[in-house]
C-alpha cells in the first residue's frame, strides 16, 4: 500500500467519526480551513505517520503547509522517507 | 519646599536649594535656576516598574526620588500576573498583603480554541534547582488597587515621592544628569541625579525626549484592544475561579477574561485594526457584540453583559526601542518595549526588569562602572534576552498554532510552563525555546521564499 492510500484510510476513519465528508486530495485537512484535523487530532496523526512510515517528524516539520491537504502530506512523508532511507 | 507635594514622605537628607542661573561646573554639578534637588536615583513613574525599582533599590541606602504625575490610585489595564511576577511580589515581602487584599488567586491560564474546543491549560508552577517544578500560584489584580499598594509600599521605604510631571531630561553632553519636572502647581523644578530610571510605561518619556531610539514597530502593532469590566460572569468553581481565561477565535482575534474580585471580571477583545474599523461601531457596541459572538465558551460565561466600567480602547501598543540604556539612564518595562498582551507579560516585565535594574544600579554605585561608555549595557542585554524569548513564544502561538500546540502539549510541556511563568532569562535557552525559534525562523524564510516566488511570477 502506498503512502497516499494509507493516509486516505486514516483520514476516512477520522471523518467517519466526525460526520464530515471525505476531503479530496486538494481539499483542506486542517480545521482552521474547515478540515477534519484539529490540534488534538494532529498529535495522533503525527505519531501514526512516524510509526507507520518509519520517519521522524521534526519540530520544524509541523508547519501548516505540510499538513494542509492529503496531497501535501503525502509529498512531505515521501520526501522525509527518501531523505532518511536513501 | 512648597513645590514638592509630599504625599507620603520626603527624605530630608536630599539636597534642595535655589540658584539664580543654570549651568554645570567643572565637577559636573548642576547649577539650576529656580528650585532644585539632588538625588542618587530619580525614577519617572509610580506604576509597578517604578515602585518595584524603588523597593528593590531601597536596601542600598541610595537616595531615591520617585516622580509620578497622576493621583494614586488610577485606572490601568494589564491585570493578570505571571508566576514569576508573583515571585517578585514575594521577594518584596508583599505576599501577605496580596492575600489580605483578596486579589483573585491564579493557578494558571486556560486557552480555549476556536468554537470553544481544544482548550489547553498552562498551570502556574514554581521551580527549584534541586526538586524541579512545584505547585504555586500568582494573582490577578485590579490595577488601581494593586498599583496603589505598590506605590504606598515604595513610599514607605524611605524614599522621596514627588507628584509632578517629568518634562525633559537634563543633559551634560551625552550623559543624563537629571530631569526637569513640573509640579501640579505649575512650578518647574530640576532634579539632579546620578541615574535616571524611565519607568513611564507607554508614555515612553526618554524616547519622546529624543534620548533613545529608534522605535521599531512590534509584530502586533496593527492590533486594537477594546475592554471593560462586567459583573456576574460565570467562572469555574472553587479554587479555579480566579484563573485567567483566553478565548481564541482566529489568528490575532481573541478575548481575555480576568477576575478582578469576587464579583467583577475584566473582559477585552483584541482584533486587527482593519477589522475594528470595518465594523463601524462604537466601542461599547463592538465590545458587547464581540463578547457574545467571539467564542461559544465565552458566550456561555456571559449570560448577561452589564459593563461596570467605562469601555476603553487602545491601539498601536506594540513597539520596541533600541538602545534603551546609556550614561546616566536606563528604561524598564513598557518605556522601551511592549510585545502583545495575550499571555500577560506586561506587569511581569516591568517588575522583573526593575529588579535587574536595581541590581545594575547598585553595581554602578559600588564600582567604577560609571566610567564605561554604557554602564548599563549588561542590563540591556539581559532585558533583550528575556523579551526576545517571550517574543518567540508569542510569535509561535500566533503564526504556527498547530506546531505551538504540539510543543506545549507533547514535546516540551515543562519548558512551556517555564516560559509562561517568566523564566526566560537563561543564558542557555530551553529546548522548547529553541524549537519555537527554529519554527518561527523557518516560517519567516518560507514567507520570504513565497513572496520572492510571487514577485518573479
Amino acid at each position: 500500500m502506498n503512502v497516499q492510500e494509507v493516509l486516505t484510510d486514516y483520514i476516512r476513519e477520522l471523518v467517519a467519526k466526525s460526520g464530515q465528508s471525505m476531503p479530496t486530495l486538494d481539499q483542506p485537512l486542517l480545521d482552521s480551513e474547515g478540515g477534519v484535523i484539529d490540534s488534538m487530532s494532529l498529535w495522533p496523526l503525527i505519531v501514526f505517520v512516524e510509526e507507520r512510515f518509519d520517519i521522524k517528524v521534526e519540530d520544524t516539520d509541523i508547519m501548516q503547509e505540510n499538513f494542509r491537504t492529503l496531497r501535501a502530506l503525502t509529498k512531505f512523508i515521501e520526501s522525509k522517507h527518501s531523505e532518511l532511507h536513501s | 519646599m512648597d513645590h514638592v507635594v509630599l504625599k507620603f514622605f520626603v527624605d530630608t537628607s536630599h539636597s534642595m536649594s535655589a540658584k539664580t542661573s543654570n549651568g554645570i561646573n567643572s565637577s559636573g554639578e548642576l547649577f539650576l535656576a529656580g528650585g532644585w534637588m539632588k538625588t542618587d536615583v530619580a525614577i519617572i513613574g509610580g506604576g509597578p516598574g517604578g515602585s518595584a525599582a524603588t523597593m528593590f533599590l531601597s536596601p542600598t541606602g541610595l537616595r531615591i526620588t520617585i516622580i509620578e504625575k497622576a493621583q494614586s490610585p488610577r485606572y490601568h489595564i494589564g491585570e493578570s500576573l505571571t508566576g514569576e511576577c508573583g515571585n517578585c511580589l514575594r521577594t518584596l515581602g508583599l505576599e501577605e498583603e496580596m492575600t489580605a487584599r483578596r486579589h483573585p488567586v491564579k493557578y494558571g491560564v486556560m486557552v480555549y480554541g476556536p468554537r470553544g474546543k481544544n482548550a489547553f491549560w498552562v498551570p502556574v508552577k514554581g521551580w527549584h534547582p534541586e526538586s524541579g517544578l512545584f505547585d504555586t500560584h500568582t494573582w490577578s489584580v485590579r490595577r488601581s488597587d494593586f498599583d496603589h499598594m505598590l506605590f504606598t509600599a515604595a513610599a514607605a521605604r524611605g524614599v522621596s515621592v514627588m507628584q509632578a510631571e517629568a518634562v525633559a531630561p537634563l543633559l551634560n553632553g551625552d550623559t543624563v544628569r537629571g530631569v526637569r519636572v513640573r509640579t501640579n502647581g505649575g512650578t518647574v523644578e530640576d532634579i539632579a541625579s546620578e541615574v535616571l530610571v524611565d519607568a513611564s510605561g507607554q508614555g515612553t518619556f526618554l524616547f519622546n525626549a529624543g534620548m533613545i531610539g529608534e522605535k521599531v514597530r512590534g509584530n502586533y502593532d496593527r492590533q486594537v484592544a477594546i475592554f471593560s469590566q462586567v459583573a456576574r460572569a460565570i467562572r469555574d468553581p472553587g479554587a479555579a475561579s480566579g484563573n485567567t481565561l483566553i478565548f481564541y477565535r482566529q489568528k490575532h482575534h481573541w478575548a481575555w477574561f480576568i477576575p478582578l474580585d469576587g464579583e467583577v471580571t475584566s473582559v477585552g477583545i483584541v482584533v486587527p485594526a482593519d477589522y475594528y474599523r470595518a465594523k463601524n461601531e462604537s466601542k461599547h457596541q463592538f465590545l458587547f457584540r464581540e463578547l457574545h459572538q467571539l467564542n461559544p465558551e465565552l458566550t456561555r460565561r456571559l449570560p448577561e453583559i452589564e459593563f461596570v466600567e467605562e469601555v476603553r480602547g487602545i491601539s498601536n501598543y506594540s513597539y520596541r526601542l533600541l538602545n534603551f540604556t546609556g550614561k546616566g539612564f536606563l528604561c524598564v518595562g513598557d518605556s522601551h518595549r511592549f510585545i502583545d498582551p495575550v499571555f500577560s507579560f506586561g506587569v511581569f516585565f516591568a517588575m522583573k526588569e526593575a529588579e535587574y535594574a536595581a541590581s545594575s544600579i547598585a553595581s554602578f554605585f559600588a564600582d567604577s562602572k560609571r566610567e564605561q561608555p554604557n554602564p548599563f549595557a549588561d542590563y540591556q542585554r539581559l532585558c533583550d534576552r528575556g523579551q526576545d524569548n517571550v517574543q518567540e513564544l508569542i510569535d509561535a502561538f500566533w503564526e504556527h498554532p498547530y506546531a505551538f500546540s504540539m510543543l506545549a502539549h507533547h514535546r516540551y510541556p515543562e519548558d512551556v510552563i517555564h516560559m509562561f511563568a517568566g523564566r526566560v532569562y537563561n543564558e542557555t535557552p530551553l529546548p522548547g525555546h529553541l524549537a519555537m525559534r527554529s519554527i518561527n525562523e523557518k516560517g519567516r524564510n518560507n514567507r520570504v521564499a513565497h513572496e520572492c516566488a510571487g514577485s518573479i511570477n
